[in-house]
């Protein structure tokens, strides 16, 4: 809808229809359509996508590295999640080369390439000790913007 | 209190759900963004060529060759690739993916708490309860609660390590091969599995 392809009255209009009209196994639909589309579906499945890049500069954090998580403003397609903002972790993995993000997500900070990793993270630094579980860790794969030295 | 005052959805959300769906796929054939054969192609590629029987190979063969097992913990886009598994290993959502390896003393869960992220190739699309926001929420906060829910109890002695799927590693759990399946081949071994043994929230039985 945001891209122009339909609108949400037609889009109401078509489901009124639909289940006005009961039985919607047998419902018909529309024929037709270039087998171009279909191709380039099934290349896109079988060949991906790949985000991984050239890392443009060596990553800023090492294993074993104490990060602070950012709160960067929220943006629809961030890829922090919200439990994690302000909290500190451990770097337990540098991901090899960089990664893009499929479009710039603005005052969040990804879309260029940039290194990741893993971080982990006590329960009760998220949570905080009473709403915790022993003996677990959380572990989130995070964009290098999204962190700070802790 | 009725479901419906409590949670504030409706009652007929199912029936409402599948005419939007097939409404939306009428509109979109006729706009000629797709065609009217996309819907059974893509899902007719999700039951023959990726799905969770390919990951389940790739555990069978990881169980019974150790130095397979050693290369696909390290790397196992490339492991992976090694097999013969049908086109496309590497392709949709299945560019990078990291394996996690249960012990004894160490049991892995999947979840992707902001969206669905799932590696496709190698486990299918992802179940409907696995974007369940309650489900993220709780998986995340507490997964021996959430585990012992799913049937699966995990011995207080063991550490439970979450992975969440946030930015663009696709990760899938190498479960702990079951005792009693000595003699088994590597095609009896794959029959074994499931897609939540694979995602963490199962136990694999003999």
């Amino acid at each position: 809808m945001q891209e122009g392809y339909i609108t949400q009255e037609e889009l109401d209009a078509r489901t009124a229809e639909y289940l006005a009209d009961g039985n919607l196994t047998d419902a018909p639909l529309p024929s037709g359509g270039s087998p171009k589309i279909d191709d380039q579906v099934i290349k896109y499945l079988l060949e991906g996508d790949s985000p991984k890049r050239e890392a443009p500069a060596g990553p800023k954090f090492a294993v074993g590295a104490k990060v602070r998580i950012k709160d960067v403003p929220p943006e629809a397609h961030t890829r922090l999640p919200g439990h994690l903002r302000g909290k500190t972790g451990t770097v337990t993995e540098v991901y090899e080369g960089a990664y893009a993000y499929f479009f710039s997500t603005g005052p969040d900070g990804i879309g260029s390439p940039m290194p990741c990793y893993a971080v982990g993270f006590e329960p009760a630094e998220i949570w905080g000790k009473a709403l915790s579980e022993e003996k677990s860790t959380v572990y989130a794969d995070l964009f290098e913007v999204y962190m700070e030295p802790a | 209190m009725s479901d419906k005052k409590r949670f504030g959805y409706d009652t007929d959300r199912e029936i409402y759900s599948a005419a939007k769906v097939r409404a939306l796929e009428a509109l979109l054939i006729e706009k000629g963004i797709i065609t009217d054969k996309t819907v059974d192609k893509v899902l007719d590629f999700f039951e023959t060529e990726m799905g969770p029987f390919n990951g389940a190979r790739i555990v069978a063969r990881a169980w019974v060759d150790p130095d397979f097992k050693a290369r696909l913990l390290k790397d196992a886009t490339s492991a992976i690739a090694e097999m013969k598994l049908p086109a496309g290993m590497a392709g949709a959502e299945g560019e990078h993916i990291k394996v996690a390896e249960n012990t004894p003393t160490v049991h892995n869960v999947i979840i992707c708490t902001l969206c669905s992220c799932y590696p496709w190739p190698t486990l299918g699309l992802p179940p409907y309860w696995f974007k369940d926001p309650t489900f993220r929420a709780r998986m995340a906060r507490e997964p021996r609660v959430v585990l012992k829910e799913f049937g699966v109890e995990i011995d207080p002695s063991v550490e439970i390590k979450l992975w969440d799927s946030s930015a663009q590693i696709r990760w899938m759990v190498l479960p702990e091969r079951p005792a009693g399946t000595e003699g088994m081949t590597e095609e009896q071994l794959a029959a074994l599995l499931t897609p939540e043994a694979m995602m963490g929230v199962a136990k694999v039985a003999a």
